[in-house]
């Protein structure tokens, strides 16, 4: 296995200590989406975020599909587009669509 | 010595590579991984997958029996459901995905071939009377065809009975006077149907394939393995190379993490109470770099966050793809990465799986 960052390694970069910062802030927002709009018996830690939504994973259904949807508009004030389906395969595609958008989470 | 397939013969005839390990013998190329890649991301391939373990659990107690010792929830499972879940140590660490087929009282479990002793005997251990345990690992055999133009295979080969499967469902079939189980699976991001039969029965299946479908290319696993790193599919010989942890590895959604008791639960929730060290996340180098040897050095602003577990030359995205544990904190997408390799440090991004899209996802081709 690589070695460890240790004391004397330089610390990251403002730029990347933001990217870092903002990634996580989102996906965060987006599991609390998740779990509330379905009201799922998890807590966040408990979601990857690239494990599938749908089929095998978390197993969500079409029903499951549009309450996320309608939790995530209105989580970020955004409207999901309905046609493209693999922007809702997990978390992750999730966060990359609302990046990808400049979409901002609700204060 | 090894166990070898029932279809042995018919996948040397074509030209495989063989391969041993875990006391099992598999095809590790037949014609060569990148044909038999573009086979399956485009039109149908064929792979033997007999190797794996299969033990059938029966018995009125036997829901039971599972449920304690296996990481998902199986008294949830429907009749004629497929569940993959984990088969974990006690110290928490993976032992196989386990994918548990419901008949009602009675189950059939795959799993990776060096786990057949463990679960046999854990199994074994555990079962009350009025609960057997069988190894079909020998008697019974495998074979599985993934592709966007496999999805109207399985009601062409049999009829009604297989077809209009749903994802992670089965069906027991007959085939020429054959019991067949077909199992709707998905690691590859295509179509994916298994059929197991009995070991004897098992060539003839192969066969009334290949015939039904000639333009099917055989597979060996090494195409296979690529398959699944391009959907991020768990792939137990690959994917924790230094007995990781499920949740490390991103196993979360084969977990129950309110049943309250199974083998390695305490553990495993023990280790995600303290919080994770290292999560694994895809990476994707930038075009025309060497693919990165397993625990290179993964580089965040020159500083070192973590190792390569797998890695491989994509054919359809003509670069280098792999799966990397980084220090939980920088373990996010969308970062520049650097990876040492043997022409020094490859640059690459953290991205989101799947790596691909497939015809059979989306509709529409690539």
């Amino acid at each position: 296995m690589s070695p460890r960052a240790d004391a004397a390694t330089p610390p990251l970069s403002p730029a990347v200590a933001a990217l870092i910062a903002r990634r996580r802030a989102l996906v965060g927002r987006l599991k609390e989406a998740l779990i509330g709009s379905l009201d799922l018996p998890l807590a966040p830690d408990e979601i990857d975020e690239d494990e599938p939504l749908f089929g095998i994973g978390l197993g969500l259904d079409s029903i499951d599909a549009l309450q996320l949807v309608l939790g995530v508009e209105a989580a970020f004030e955004v409207t999901l587009p309905p046609d493209d389906l693999m922007i809702y395969r997990s978390i992750n595609t999730l966060a990359d669509h609302l990046t990808a958008v400049d979409a901002r989470p609700v204060a | 010595m090894a166990r070898t397939s029932p279809l042995r013969d018919a996948f040397a005839e074509a030209g495989a590579r063989f391969a041993a390990g875990d006391g099992v013998e598999w095809a590790a190329a037949v014609t060569a991984p990148e044909a038999e890649y573009r086979a399956v991301r485009q039109h149908v391939g064929i792979a033997d997958g007999s190797e794996l373990a299969r033990i059938k659990v029966t018995g009125e107690k036997a829901r039971e029996v599972l449920d304690a010792l296996l990481a998902g929830n199986i008294q949830s499972l429907p009749e004629q459901a497929v569940r993959t879940t984990l088969a974990l140590h006690e110290d928490g660490r993976i032992l196989s995905d386990v994918t548990v087929h419901c008949f009602f009282d009675d189950y059939l479990l795959t799993a990776g071939a060096g786990a057949r002793e463990a679960l046999l005997g854990r199994l074994e251990a555990a079962a009350p009377d009025g609960v057997r345990v069988e190894d079909w690992s020998a008697s019974h055999g495998m074979v599985r065809i993934d592709g966007p133009d496999a999805a109207d295979v399985p009601r062409a080969l049999i009829g009604l009975e297989a077809a209009g499967l749903r994802l992670m469902s089965f069906a027991e079939c007959r085939l020429d006077g054959v019991a067949v189980m077909v199992t709707r699976v998905g690691s590859t991001g295509e179509f994916g149907y298994q059929f197991m039969a009995e070991r004897d029965a098992l060539a003839g299946i192969l066969g009334r394939l290949r015939r039904l479908v000639p333009e099917a290319v055989l597979c060996g696993r090494e195409a296979y393995d690529l398959l699944q790193l391009e959907m991020r599919s768990f792939n137990l010989r690959r994917d924790v190379p230094h007995g990781e942890a499920p949740l490390a590895a991103g196993l979360h959604w084969m977990v129950d993490f309110r049943k309250p008791a199974f083998l390695g639960r305490d553990a495993l929730l023990g280790a995600k109470a303290r919080g994770l060290e290292r999560r694994m996340v895809c990476v994707r180098l930038e075009g025309g770099r060497p693919v990165p040897e397993p625990d290179a050095t993964v580089r965040l602003d020159g500083r070192p966050v973590g190792y390569v577990a797998h890695a491989a030359w994509s054919f359809g995205l003509e670069t280098a793809i792999g799966l990397a544990y980084l220090d939980a904190p920088v373990a996010v997408v969308g970062l520049p990465v650097a990876i040492d390799t043997s022409d020094g440090p490859a640059p690459g991004t953290t991205v989101s799986s799947p790596f691909v899209k497939t015809r059979s996802n989306t509709g529409r081709s690539r």
